[in-house]
């Protein structure tokens, strides 16, 4: 009954002309941002970050929010009719989506990718409305123990789902921990490795490094070759046939499923999800060999997923203030920046900006479908800018939102650091998910395992003893063993044949 | 020194002299004190971590089987790394003289550039594009979204 109330409260803040405004202006870039390939929701984010200082704290966070799933909603479109992700998450519907679209049933495609993002966004949104505060409940028992063990949960995670080299994803973990080490200790101020720059004293800049690494490292990757996209501009059929239903209606539900929970998962997030849902639809498949020939359901499914996945990555920042990827790192920066800590206070708190950002999901999924399914046209012309065209204007764009952060031109030089380190990275199969989560946990992770150990007077056991935190790692060691194991058998398998 | 072998070990010997380095660094800035852990504590876990993967990334490389190996060139066409290197540059011109000569005309010169370097265009074509995004980017973020650019000596 609570929650019911709780969340009339939620509709009463969203139903506003203010805030419907801003919600839907986050629903439109981050369509915008998702068809758009090289530009994802980060970069855009970022750029907007500076507008939300000028707005309040509900609005701000409203707006980054639709931005978040907007971005998933639009980069099935690019998927689909260019067989180029408009954003990570939407990489693995290229592979039966574009196969419809070339089949001539690009309708279809776009329809069941829009239809299936939206019930699977309403089901997560009312999975996080329940779940939250449950989770806060739970969450008042943490402390700096537990979410040292949380951490390493995630950092565990998200080595375990990387689909190349789990070695290059933990070396990637321990360069983004340093990273975020840079500048000034968090428990004593002392300075490192900043060398006597005061530019560094404040470590580097999230926006920077996420604008190189993700914006700059896409643009310089495209650039190696240049190619025309073949756009299939002519789409009949949006809506899904009864027999398009019937075939993709379990693989939402189950898309919708694992999706909210894989969100939920620190280290995991849309991406993961969107691929976790077609591996699971190809097996689950009585004909897996029409996957990656234009099976429905592998647009259905993933496109669910990685929408289910928005709503669940955001019971963590929600509840335990753990933003899981750089996404709501940002948005944890936006409400810090309104004086607002997200964590297990907020919905006591700030109960207004708790339930809003719940009641704007349900809103910003109905603005979606109806931005994505009537006004597909519209997308597609915009995939029709050439790319000589478009990079510099993303380049630019980038700049602007590294530069705006801090009116400081040597973020910027940071970010053609980040960028060129970005593109070699890329360019030899290292992901970069895992870097960018260890960054943003960093600093917390540091000052939780001081912190502890201080507590603790320098007894280790304390992570152990304390059942939350104990119960954590024990997962944790139990996810290592398993990867040792699966990549042992790996090597055994490929000596003997 | 192109091939997809050769750039994958410079960069798993690069992690481990990094590590290194972090590790030598960590030192100076304390380990450990009375209270516990110090400043230097996570990166000097950090850089053994590096180091480690490193270590272990060269060795399986080294010894990994003839026909797993990667094969080909780290830029297969020549013309691919010219575009990089040109665009990396024209990013560092644009930083450099973006104080001195303000958001918009460092963009528009470096947006004409750009182009210049991912197609060949006209260069009526290529003019005209850069000035007309350049100004519609400026209107509406220094305008509309009120974010303060770099000026330059012109003032704008």
């Amino acid at each position: 009954m609570d929650i019911l109330q709780n969340l009339q409260l939620g509709f009463g803040i969203i139903l506003t002309p203010t805030n419907l405004l801003y919600c839907f202006i986050g629903c439109l870039v981050g369509t915008m941002v998702g068809v758009l390939p090289g530009i994802g929701p980060m970069a855009a984010l970022s750029l907007l970050l500076p507008i939300t200082f000028k707005i309040p704290a509900t609005a701000s966070i409203i707006m980054l929010s639709g931005i978040f799933y907007g971005a998933m909603y639009g980069g099935s479109t690019t998927s689909i009719l260019v067989n180029i992700p408009g954003e990570a998450a939407s990489v693995v519907t290229c592979l039966d989506g574009h196969q419809m679209a070339k089949q001539g049933r690009a309708g279809a495609a776009l329809g069941i990718a829009a239809m299936g993002s939206f019930v699977a966004g309403t089901l997560s949104t009312i999975g996080l409305n329940f779940f939250s505060p449950i989770l806060v409940v739970v969450a008042l028992k943490f402390g700096p123990a537990e979410y040292f063990s949380m951490m390493t949960l995630g950092f565990v995670v998200s080595v375990f789902m990387v689909g190349g080299s789990m070695l290059k994803a933990f070396l990637m973990i321990a360069l983004g921990l340093f990273t975020s080490t840079v500048g000034m200790d968090v428990i004593n101020g002392a300075e490192r490795f900043t060398f006597g720059s005061t530019n560094l004293a404040g470590g580097f800049d999230l926006i920077a490094v996420i604008m190189g690494m993700f914006g700059v490292s896409e643009v310089i990757l495209n650039m190696e070759e240049v190619f025309n996209r073949e756009i299939f501009g002519k789409i009949k059929g949006i809506l899904p046939t009864v027999k398009d239903w019937m075939v993709s209606a379990i693989p939402i539900l189950r898309g919708s499923v694992v999706g909210f929970f894989v969100g939920i998962l620190p280290g995991a997030g849309p991406v993961t999800a969107s691929f976790l849902s077609y591996a699971i639809e190809r097996r689950a498949s009585r004909h897996p060999e029409k996957f990656g020939t234009g099976a429905i359901e592998g647009v259905a499914g993933p496109e669910a997923a990685n929408n289910a996945a928005v709503a669940g990555s955001m019971i963590p920042l929600l509840s335990l203030g753990l933003p899981c990827n750089g996404v709501l790192a940002l948005m944890m920066g936006a409400l810090i920046i309104h004086g607002v800590q997200p964590g297990p206070a907020l919905m006591a708190q700030h109960p207004d900006i708790f339930w809003g950002v719940i009641a704007s999901l349900y809103i910003g999924n109905v603005m979606l479908l109806i931005l994505n399914l009537p006004l597909i046209g519209i997308w597609v012309q915009f995939l029709r800018i050439p790319y000589w065209a478009l990079f510099p204007i993303i380049l630019l764009l980038c700049f602007i939102g590294t530069y705006s952060a801090n009116l400081n031109i040597f973020d910027v030089w940071m970010m053609i650091v980040f960028g060129v380190l970005g593109y070699l990275l890329r360019k030899r199969n290292y992901e970069l998910g895992p870097f960018i989560l260890a960054l943003v946990l960093g600093p917390l992770f540091e000052q939780s395992l001081r912190q502890t150990l201080i507590m603790s007077h320098q007894n280790p056991m304390i992570f152990l003893t304390r059942p939350i935190s104990g119960s954590l790692l024990g997962i944790s060691l139990f996810l290592v063993i398993l990867l040792i194991v699966s990549v042992w058998r790996k090597h055994k398998k490929a000596r003997f044949s | 020194m192109n091939s997809h072998r050769i750039v994958e070990q410079v960069f798993n010997l690069f992690w481990i002299l990094f590590g290194i380095g972090i590790c030598i660094q960590s030192v100076r800035h304390q380990l450990w004190n009375p209270d516990g852990p110090g400043s230097g504590f996570i990166p000097f876990l950090t850089g053994l971590l590096t180091v480690v993967a490193g270590i272990l990334l060269f060795f399986g490389e080294q010894f990994k089987a003839s026909e797993k190996r990667e094969t080909g060139k780290f830029w297969e066409n020549p013309v691919a790394l010219k575009r990089v290197l040109w665009l990396v540059g024209s990013l560092c011109v644009m930083a450099f003289l973006m104080p001195k000569l303000g958001f918009l005309l460092t963009s528009t010169l470096a947006t004409i550039l750009m182009i210049r370097i991912i197609e060949p265009k006209r260069w009526t074509t290529v003019v005209f594009t850069s000035v007309v995004s350049c100004l519609l980017i400026y209107s509406l973020f220094r305008f509309l979204v009120q974010i303060k650019l770099p000026k330059g000596f012109l003032g704008f």
